[in-house]
């Protein structure tokens, strides 16, 4: 039989019912805890462990200290939380809405003239040309567009 | 504070066309895409895709008249390449489809009254190929006077 598998001697019986005591009533007067302080101390220390969290002050304080310098918008205020809920509310309607016609090129002469000699009876080569200028003018048409739509090319 | 809001003003200005953009984009490459095909004399297959553009939704933000050029260009596109495959009746339905959008004074709407009057030439309805050359004269003409004179806008 080890010393672990023994039962408990008198002696230890009485330190750990006064053990027990002293830490559910520790504002209790008159007792002497000298017999099992060390035990005591350690208790204390390991219940201290389990609720060491963060009070909300001594958080804003830990948080000021690792971070001196944050900006005062990093913690906004109701009103501008609302603020810019509605900023947001309001890019989300404006990004529904129709925008203004982009300012398109104006049509060069020479595809004028080619739609001048396209549109008669019989002049199906006509097409060719015409054809040819549309491609041209289509390039920048599609540049204007890019540039009044803000298109990645 | 301030630059919380400058942010959000420029993500919101930012994000504002962003569908209207992928649009213009597509419909660039549409034709890109189209000249290619053309190119290897895949006519059909290019037809294909500029119907896959014009059949596409148009976003809420393109303004009016950008959708009705880029739409118009597109069907004139189709009408021609039609033309060519000897397929006058589809080019009629093209051309009549672009013209639906609506008629301004413009090059757009030139070219597909051009078109037309050539759809129905070709299928020997010579009175509204008439109709459609004349109409496509006059805007013409008249185009070609503004830009001689130096003004001229689209």
């Amino acid at each position: 039989m080890t010393s672990e598998e023994r039962p408990p001697t008198e002696a230890e019986a009485r330190e750990a019912d006064l053990l027990a005591h002293a830490l559910e009533d520790p504002a209790r007067p008159g007792r002497d805890v000298a017999a099992v302080d060390d035990a005591l101390g350690t208790a204390w220390l390991l219940r201290a462990s389990k609720s060491a969290e963060l009070s909300e002050l001594r958080a804003r304080a830990v948080l000021k200290r690792a971070w001196p310098g944050r900006p005062r918008w990093l913690n906004p205020t109701p009103g501008a939380m609302a603020a810019l809920g509605a900023a947001a509310a309001v890019a989300a309607i404006l990004s529904l809405l129709p925008r203004g016609p982009a300012k398109l090129p104006p049509p060069p002469v020479p595809l004028l003239r080619a739609q001048v000699a396209a549109a008669r009876p019989g002049a199906q080569r006509a097409l060719a040309p015409l054809e040819a200028e549309m491609d041209a003018h289509r390039e920048r048409l599609y540049g204007a567009l890019a540039r009044a739509y803000g298109t990645r090319r | 504070m301030k630059a919380a809001w400058v942010w959000l003003v420029a993500g919101a200005l930012a994000g504002c066309g962003g569908r209207a953009a992928r649009w213009v984009e597509e419909a660039a490459d549409a034709h890109a895409q189209a000249d290619l095909l053309v190119r290897r004399g895949e006519r059909e297959q290019a037809s294909r895709v500029l119907e896959e553009l014009v059949s596409r939704p148009v976003p809420a933000q393109v303004a009016a008249q950008d959708r009705r050029a880029v739409l118009q260009d597109a069907y004139a596109r189709l009408a021609g390449l039609a033309l060519e495959e000897r397929r006058p009746s589809q080019a009629l339905r093209y051309a009549d489809a672009g013209l639906g959008l609506g008629e301004t004074r413009d090059v757009f709407a030139s070219s597909l009254r051009t078109l037309r009057g050539r759809a129905h030439e070709a299928l020997g309805q010579d009175a509204e190929a008439a109709r459609d050359y004349e109409a496509a004269q006059i805007v013409a003409e008249a185009l070609l006077q503004e830009a001689l004179s130096g003004g001229g806008a689209r």
